[in-house]
């Protein structure tokens, strides 16, 4: 099954879209979820740090691929860094997305859950994109 | 290949939350197990008809407590499916303790 990392600048939006997410999965897809900078003070600064999204790659590394999810900005810098710092064959199994970040988490999630390709996974993911929340 | 008639039923939302994300989710993960084509369609918003197998799509048809929705299926396992689905949808009064 294709494992998922949700990347945010902010640590609890990146945790709370992984239980939004982890409701979606079933038990065998691993959400990961790292956002942040960790503070001089022992809190945490909002901000993306590419090896601690490698890390978390690493951490629910599975052949089948590991799809990021990333919220804006310099997220999607630091996740493609991330993906830098890994070796040509993690890399390979690895898509950053191009989907909204809650919408895409809970897609993904499911799709993962139905044995569902990285490709596939990520495309379901994407039409996020085109989605209307309200019918007017 | 032979084109057959699609069979459909017609269900009612009983949850006081309508169609929410993990009922859609449940809805998704039994409409994939079967190899019939199934659509959605909410009669009481005139919505359109939309891939059952997409959490998407469902999430589209806006379904509140009291709408009704018409299931169609096509395919060999059609009439299994639209069953189960049914039935899924009937199970729906026993959670209605449970948050959305």
């Amino acid at each position: 099954m294709v494992n998922l990392v949700i990347v945010s600048h902010c640590r609890r939006l990146a945790e709370g879209v992984k239980e939004l997410a982890d409701q979606m999965a079933g038990p065998g897809v691993q959400i990961g979820a790292v956002g942040g900078i960790a503070g001089e003070d022992g809190g945490w600064l909002l901000g993306t740090d590419a090896a601690a999204i490698a890390q978390t790659v690493q951490d629910v590394w599975t052949p089948a691929g590991v799809l990021l999810l990333v919220d804006l900005g310099s997220a999607v810098l630091s996740a493609e860094q991330a993906l830098e710092l890994l070796p040509a064959e993690m890399r390979d199994r690895c898509l950053v997305s191009n989907a909204p970040l809650v919408e895409g988490a809970v897609i993904a999630a499911l799709e993962a859950s139905l044995h569902h390709t990285l490709e596939a996974v990520n495309r379901a993911a994407e039409a996020a994109r085109q989605f209307d929340k309200v019918m007017r | 290949m032979e084109e057959t008639a699609a069979a459909c039923m017609q269900v009612t939302i009983h949850h006081p939350h309508g169609l929410h994300l993990r009922k859609g989710k449940e809805v998704v993960q039994l409409a994939g197990q079967f190899k019939a084509e199934i659509t959605a369609q909410n009669l009481t918003r005139s919505s359109p008809v939309v891939d059952a197998k997409s959490i998407l799509q469902l999430m589209q048809l806006q379904a509140r407590q009291g709408h009704i929705l018409r299931l169609c299926a096509q395919g060999p396992d059609a009439e299994a499916a639209l069953a189960s689905l049914v039935a899924l949808f009937d199970s729906s009064p026993a959670e209605q303790a449970e948050q959305p």
